[in-house]
């Protein structure tokens, strides 16, 4: 039956009702008129005998209502009445929802950015995959693409795998250079991950992938967008990448940015183009232990992700005994790309689920803050429950009215709350470094958002509303009329308010611990020294390729760079590196064989390594504990020399003497010629590991940028403006990228936790607010309940400090109870949190102390203030007052 | 009128007796108010109004059915007549008030026996 119809047949019903209760009326007056009644009579008789025509023409009719709509309807206009009548506990409720909704929907929105949805614009992407190769000591590493050939041919329950390799690209000729964030992939990658393309076409996969046949580079959105203006006579154009033509082939989807969580790039090339992009790593197609891809891989429907995993495990493990040498102990391992190690959700997983954590407990409160509110005021409001009850209303339409109430607090709250994300999301560039990836920026709130905040907004009237809605309709309507509020609330509604009130103070102690907690982490995290000196240090680097430098000419290049930056005024000391200390690429590494030193048999012996100019150590303020520092005259045409770290010293020369010892690797035989102090490479968190520094002079590979570093006494970005400048009046041609201060650049690795610490510190902030307000709310609402108790002990001769006791000994019950549970619970939070973070105390004395502190403080003013102004309220006003 | 106790019939009370009197010959509502005071020997004061909301959930219920027609007194009324499934429903409610009012009845007699 369709609505119209139901809606006309209920019509006709209606009306069949009323005319046959005006029949019965009539029929009965006129049996009373022959009955010798006058007409008036007879009509007020028959009325009379009826009963109230329109309460039971409307009982009558209720019955085909549908209780959904119409009295859904009644019930809302109702409870706004209801609500309005309370502004103040309204307003709290929602303004309560409202932040807990906007900051929970924001760490959603970042939850899903970073690790939910890592692939925007892929269809289908919870089939992708992220597959790794494992070392013999059990340690990820990337995969190499023999090895990625491979896995591609045998395995059987993917439905495709691709590798990307990211990279950045030189864009443009010699007039016009950008550097753009770039991957080399597969050709079919886009076909793995089914991407479709806003404008032209992708790879063709059809003839594998063939060295140097497809010179075909797709662009991003925003990269056609900014430098083509969205032409699309930009498609068959041909631009140089790194100095070779290739030609426009298609343009990327808006949403799709890259198989990189959480960045963005802009260029894709086919990998087997890497020979004509970069010749001197050309050979990475042919090296099966030059491992640099990432590894797609699309999980056929058919297969479970655990069946997809066991194969790939098994076959990883064949592999390596099938190959032996140094794949030998190797295998793979297939994993959800959140937990991949490559990318920036390896360093936001644990800050973004502790913030996520912190999120629920935030909500908590909000329930908790509601149900609380709600049930404070359904005591007070028992006259009003028990009248409507005695007057006939059936509980289950009281109950339906109190969850009405609630539903409509819950959605203008979370509402509002949605409002509130939407800025948040908007403002974030407050919270997030501005090097933080694009994606971070701009988190959108989008459908999914918006269905995570009304399951939200359900949930959390459900649970708050459930409560005062049993305990409402659970009065005793008798007793409670005949008592009026003379008695304080009864049993039931006491305990439930008291454990509300308990529980709020634990999870509000809870938050705030946690977030105390992680303030110290970072606090600590930036006070630790990462054995280097930053200050006054400024960086640039140069892409050498693009020119086509040979060593010669790059050795050149870089050595008359430094000395012109040398001469800078200002400068005191200067030198260049293939890696920068803690950026966030994993740097590279060597195979080592060490003179005296028998290895485990599954021992790693690839350590990793810089390539440095002559004066790193004296720029960077390192230590050299024993021997030299490099010079100019350390060239092919000498010894090949090293220094290494304190760690290498320790783990390989245990007890022997470093300096004048000989270390192969590169296929040569290098001599140790100095001890350097042991610095964080990659983390401010890792224990010192070995480490060893050779001479570019003597390792040169022109495919790393290179990356000038230059100290001074001038303000720092003078220096950086001094490297910058000097590049280009040696060679205009080489693009200059990265030209910023050290400081500002190594930040990035702690940026993840960094920005989880603003947000927790946010988080903290709103759920102490929140059980501010909820505790206030919730015990000034008992306290002015008690008035008339007060104004009768004043009354009868109690002086205030009585009457304070009074009150606030049932106060100090709760508050210790709460801090009881919240400090305890706490404490196992903490363990937990300190397992995920870095140098954070589980057991911080101050930080537990200073939340109990805080919270005693909220019950104090909560108590306080509404007992001082019942205590001064004249006594006969209140005992006279209903 | 006597009052207070006039309403005080249990639930589906009223809906049980419309039905029994149904079973008889189809009527309309002021004749099912008049035949229940009749029947009862007016020891039931049925609020005659009361009546009607009854009706319409028997109706809803499908245990009754109602079209207009025409009584005995030539006034233009609405019949109700038993459904099958009111018969069935009927017998039912007759039975488990019968032992209802067993047990209320073998309390009552404790004591006296």
């Amino acid at each position: 039956m369709s609505i119209l119809d139901r809606v006309f047949r209920r019509r006709r019903i209606y009306d069949d009702l009323h005319e046959e209760i005006r029949a019965h009326l009539d029929e009965k007056t006129e049996a009373l008129i022959a009955a010798g009644y006058t007409r008036a009579e007879a009509e007020r008789e028959a009325r009379r005998a009826f009963g109230n025509v329109t309460a039971l023409q409307e009982r009558g009719r209720e019955t085909w209502q549908w209780p959904t709509i119409e009295s859904l309807l009644m019930d809302v206009r109702f409870a706004m009445r209801q609500l309005g009548r309370a502004p103040a506990v309204a307003a709290i409720v929602v303004v309560t929802l409202a932040l807990g909704v906007a900051a929970t929907s924001t760490v959603f929105s970042w939850t899903r950015a970073v690790l939910l949805d890592p692939l925007p614009g892929a269809a289908d992407a919870s089939h992708v995959m992220m597959l790794e190769s494992t070392t013999s000591s059990g340690s990820w590493t990337p995969v190499s693409w023999l090895d990625y050939r491979d896995f591609r041919k045998y395995l059987k329950s993917f439905d495709g795998l691709a590798a990307a390799y990211p990279m950045s690209l030189t864009l443009g000729d010699v007039e016009r250079p950008e550097r753009a964030p770039g991957e080399l992939v597969s050709t079919n990658f886009f076909d793995v991950l089914r991407v479709r393309p806003a404008l032209g076409h992708f790879f063709s996969s059809a003839n594998g992938d063939v060295e140097g046949a497809q010179p075909l580079v797709i662009i991003g959105y925003g990269l056609w967008q900014r430098r083509w203006h969205g032409d699309s006579a930009v498609i068959g154009k041909v631009v140089e990448i790194n100095r070779f033509p290739f030609t426009i082939a298609g343009v990327a989807p808006k949403a799709f940015r890259g198989s990189m969580p959480g960045e963005e790039v802009e260029l894709w090339v086919p990998a087997a183009m890497v020979g004509q992009i970069m010749p001197t790593i050309g050979s990475m197609l042919h090296d099966r232990d030059w491992r640099t891809f990432r590894v797609l891989a699309r999980v056929a429907p058919r297969y479970s992700a655990a069946a997809a995993g066991d194969e790939v495990r098994r076959f990883g493990t064949f592999m390596s005994t099938r190959n032996g040498g140094r794949s030998a102990g190797m295998s793979a391992n297939l994993m959800p790309l959140w937990q991949s190690h490559w990318g920036i959700q390896d360093a936001l997983r644990a800050p973004l689920l502790v913030l996520l954590g912190a999120c629920g407990l935030v909500l908590l409160i909000v329930c908790a803050n509601m149900a609380t509110l709600l049930v404070a005021r359904a005591t007070g409001r028992r006259r009003e429950l028990a009248l409507r009850t005695a007057l006939g209303a059936p509980r289950r339409r009281l109950v339906r009215q109190l969850l009405t109430e609630a539903s409509l607090l819950a959605f203008t709250g979370s509402g509002l709350g949605l409002f509130g994300s939407l800025w948040l999301a908007r403002s974030m560039h407050w919270l997030v470094p501005s090097f933080a990836a694009p994606t971070l920026l701009d988190p959108r709130v989008d459908g999914g958002v918006v269905l995570f905040t009304t399951v939200l907004a359900s949930v959390v009237t459900f649970v708050a509303g459930i409560a005062p809605a049993l305990h409402g309709s659970r009065e005793r309507f008798r007793d409670t009329l005949r008592d009026g509020d003379r008695m304080s609330p009864g049993v039931y509604a006491t305990r439930l308010r008291s454990l509300l009130v308990v529980a709020e103070m634990a999870l509000a102690i809870v938050a705030l611990v946690g977030a105390g907690l992680f303030y110290n982490s970072a606090r600590r995290t930036r006070a630790v020294s990462p054995g280097f000196t930053t200050t006054g240090v400024g960086m640039a680097s140069v892409s050498l390729t693009l020119a086509g430098y040979d060593s010669a000419a790059a050795d050149d290049f870089l050595r008359r760079v430094s000395d012109r930056i040398a001469r800078e005024p200002g400068i005191t000391s200067v030198s260049y590196t293939d890696y920068v200390p803690l950026s966030l690429s994993s740097g590279s590494w060597e195979d080592l064989r060490i003179e005296g030193y028998a290895p485990q048999t599954t021992e790693n012996m690839k350590v990793n390594r810089a390539a440095i100019g002559p004066g790193y150590f004296k720029t960077l303020n390192i230590a050299l504990l024993s021997g030299r520092d490099f010079t100019f005259d350390d060239d092919s045409a000498h010894t090949p020399v090293m220094i290494v770290n304190e760690a290498f010293v320790r783990h390989f020369f245990a007890g022997r003497a470093a300096v004048g010892a000989r270390v192969h690797g590169w296929g040569k035989w290098f001599t140790i010629v100095g001890v350097a102090k042991d610095v964080m490479q990659y983390r401010l968190t890792e224990p010192a590991k070995p480490y060893f520094y050779v001479a570019i002079r003597q390792v040169y590979r022109p495919e790393y940028g290179y990356t000038f570093l230059a100290r001074g006494a001038a303000p720092v970005d003078q220096t950086v403006r001094a490297i910058a400048r000097a590049v280009a009046s040696v060679d205009a041609t080489v693009p200059v990228y990265n030209a910023m201060p050290l400081f500002d650049y190594i930040g990035a690795p702690m940026r993840g936790a960094k920005v989880a610490v603003r947000m927790l510190a946010l988080m903290a902030m709103v759920s102490l607010l929140l059980a501010a307000m909820g505790l206030y709310g919730v015990i000034s609402y008992a306290v002015a309940q008690r008035a008339k108790e007060i104004g009768l002990r004043v009354a009868l001769g109690a002086r205030p400090v009585d009457v304070l006791r009074v009150v606030s000994v049932q106060a100090g019950a709760l508050l210790a109870m709460g801090l009881i549970i919240g400090l305890a619970t706490a404490a196992a939070v903490g363990r937990v949190i300190a397992a995920l973070l870095y140098s954070v105390g589980s057991a911080d004395v101050v930080i537990f102390a200073g939340s109990a502190a805080a919270m005693t403080l909220i019950a104090i003013a909560a108590v306080g203030v509404p007992a001082r102004r019942a205590m001064n309220v004249d006594p006969a006003v209140v005992l006279r007052a209903d | 009128m006597p009052e207070a106790e006039s309403r005080d019939l249990f639930p589906g009370a009223l809906e049980m007796m419309v039905l029994r009197l149904l079973k008889v010959e189809p009527m309309h509502g002021y004749a099912l108010v008049q035949r229940i005071q009749q029947a009862s020997g007016n020891l039931l004061q049925v609020e005659e109004g009361s009546l009607y909301p009854a009706l319409q959930r028997l109706l809803k219920d499908g245990l009754v059915k109602a079209e207009w027609g025409v009584s005995a007194t030539n006034r233009r009324v609405r019949i109700y007549r038993l459904t099958p499934a009111g018969a069935k429903h009927l017998v039912r409610a007759v039975s488990s008030f019968e032992r209802m009012f067993q047990g209320i009845n073998l309390v009552l007699a404790l004591g006296e026996g």
